[in-house]
């Protein structure tokens, strides 16, 4: 994180656009976002900090990037209430998230769980373990090792052993 | 609808460029990973751990144990199915869990148990580990577990010849722990005296104690029991009874905590526990008391509150079922695993979360009864045998030492 990034965004921390009070968010690379309190404090950890009475300056995320943080504010502005009509459609605009169709799927939902952690966002990060779960059922051993870029490192003989020993969970 | 479709757009929009970063599973807060993990149908689970080293580890931890154990508890069992036929002696398994995926949804076989004698049966499952006893004379006992391959093997009991012997194997939650218990009773005269014997697991120098003799007349041909509240239950006689009448038939628990013998009220219909034809299960984690009614049919009766005997009230009553298709006769089954069918054709196995009885049908086939439409449906899967005994599992990591953070809250522990 540059110290020029943070000088900037803290002269813009603490604003107010009309009667809400907006929060500014720093992902870990510079980008910065400014996220309604209302929104923002489905996350625990920024809840907390309001509380606290710390959010006054900019709030660096640390680990996340901003093209992940975007992805959560979305998630927020989905989940704020009165957003959506009804419970139906939510889970419907939700599905984007708890399916995992491919590698980059699968990386953008690690990056997803990585800042729902960190942030404590108790929705998003459900989804997102449901989301590998539902990834990693069916599959093989062999195609989870496909499938997560992984090589065995046991060795040919415990290998061996394995299938011989498990040959239902090598089947499919 | 414009607004979901916002949303589509939103992905494609937010999703542009690529993740910054892969993160490896092992990676992620153990929090995180257990949470995953806990979540996935045993066999899945099992498949993780031969992915790599570090996944294999990640299975060990004795916190993703016991949270699966209990994630696994509240959902549908994972059958053991003991078969002779068509190959003799295989155990397979099949998960009737809703978390399991399409393709998963067969009968699959286990590999030979490792250092087991190739004759066993099994006594029962318990908190995912079962109760293996090998051929006489030696009858040793073994715990184990099919999805870990971990095996114990316990002392064995040899008999003098004018005895026979029947074991149960469960597990207490308040002492967290498990043990068998042998009742060895006189071949011929069940009025000669009964011996009870207890082995507890986990301790250094696991040997047979004996606790003395039981208190009742063993019924030789009730071969059904139940496992409840850290109890057994068993159908006896009182002692020195000597005219049986339909009514004579107590319904006697074990405690595995205090090692007592205690009466246990019965159903108010008075023949409800009569030899051959009633049998005990558990169902939904109560006691309760299937028995065969007029024309064939079978009247359950469930105690919902544990001990009290206004409680015991009629919950189901299921028609005549009737086998659709033409049995397969060819069956050839060892005399070991051959057990009458006491109790009608039809025994109770478990409930199943969509309020649903589960039952098996002269070893033959699994049938759900659906008590709102009082329907019968036969269940075929791929796989499945012709003949085999049926045990409700849970399907699981466990071991003897994880049953203390897994608090035995299972509602499926049954024993055959």
């Amino acid at each position: 994180m540059s110290t020029a990034a943070t000088a900037d965004a803290s002269s813009s921390g603490d604003t107010t656009e009309g009667s809400v009070r907006l929060l500014t968010l720093q992902s870990e690379d510079g980008e910065v976002f400014e996220v309604k309190e209302t929104i923002a404090t489905q996350s625990v950890t920024i809840k907390g900090m309001v509380d606290d009475d710390c959010a006054t300056s900019t709030i660096p995320v640390c680990n996340v990037t901003g093209r992940t943080l975007a992805m959560v504010i979305e998630w927020w502005n989905k989940h704020e209430i009165g957003a959506v009509s009804n419970e139906k459609e939510l889970k419907e605009w939700e599905s984007q998230f708890d399916t995992i169709d491919d590698k980059s799927d699968r990386d953008d939902v690690y990056d997803l769980l990585m800042a729902a952690n960190y942030l404590n966002i108790p929705t998003l990060l459900d989804c997102c373990t449901s989301a590998v779960a539902e990834a990693i059922k069916g599959k093989s051993t062999d195609e989870m090792r496909e499938f997560f870029d992984i090589k065995s490192d046991f060795d040919e003989k415990e290998e061996d052993a394995l299938r011989k020993e498990n040959q239902w969970a090598f089947e499919n | 609808m414009e607004s979901i479709s916002d949303g589509v757009q939103d992905k494609i929009k937010l999703r542009e460029g690529t993740p910054t970063r892969t993160i490896k599973m092992e990676c992620l807060p153990h929090e995180i990973v257990f949470n995953i993990l806990s979540r996935l149908p045993i066999t899945s689970l099992v498949k993780i751990k031969f992915v790599c080293r570090a996944w294999c580890d990640l299975t060990l931890h004795s916190h993703l144990i016991s949270s699966h154990f209990l994630h696994q508890i509240e959902n549908d069992p994972c059958l053991i199915l003991h078969s002779d036929h068509p190959i003799r002696n295989q155990i397979y398994f099949l998960d009737l869990s809703a978390d399991v995926s399409e393709n998963d949804k067969r009968v699959k076989q286990f590999s030979a148990p490792p250092a087991m004698p190739p004759e066993f049966v099994i006594i029962g499952s318990c908190n995912g580990l079962l109760c293996l006893k090998g051929p006489s004379p030696w009858n040793k006992l073994y715990i184990y577990n099919p999805f870990t391959r971990d095996q114990l093997e316990l002392p064995g009991s040899t008999l003098d010849s004018d005895k026979d012997q029947v074991f149960e194997f469960g597990f207490h939650p308040s002492t967290k722990e498990y043990k068998v218990i042998k009742i060895v009773y006189d071949k011929i005269d069940t009025l000669k005296v009964t011996n009870v014997h207890i082995l507890t697991l986990g301790r250094s120098s696991s040997t047979w104690r004996s606790i003395g003799n039981l208190p009742y007349r063993f019924v030789h041909h009730y071969s059904r029991k139940a496992f409840v509240n850290g109890r057994f239950h068993w159908v006896f006689l009182p002692q020195n009874l000597v005219k049986i009448r339909h009514d004579s038939f107590l319904l006697v628990s074990f405690d595995l905590a205090d090692e007592k013998f205690q009466e246990v009220p019965k159903p108010a219909c008075p023949g409800a526990l009569e030899e051959g034809i009633s049998h005990l299960a558990v169902l939904g984690g109560c006691l309760a008391v299937a028995g065969l009614a007029l024309h064939a049919s079978i009247e359950i009766y469930v105690m919902k509150n544990y001990n009290v005997k206004e409680s015991w009230i009629k919950e189901y009553s299921i028609g005549r079922y009737y086998f659709g298709r033409d049995l397969d006769e060819n069956v050839v089954v060892s005399s070991r695993l051959l057990i009458p069918y006491l109790g009608g054709p039809l025994r109770v196995l478990c409930l199943l979360k969509n309020g649903e009885i589960l039952l098996h049908y002269m070893h033959r086939v699994l049938v759900t009864y659906n008590p709102k439409s009082g329907s019968f449906k036969d269940l075929s899967f791929p796989g499945m045998m012709s003949w085999f005994q049926t045990f409700v599992h849970v399907g699981s990591l466990s071991w003897i030492d994880t049953a203390t953070a897994a608090t035995g809250t299972c509602t499926y522990c049954q024993v055959e």
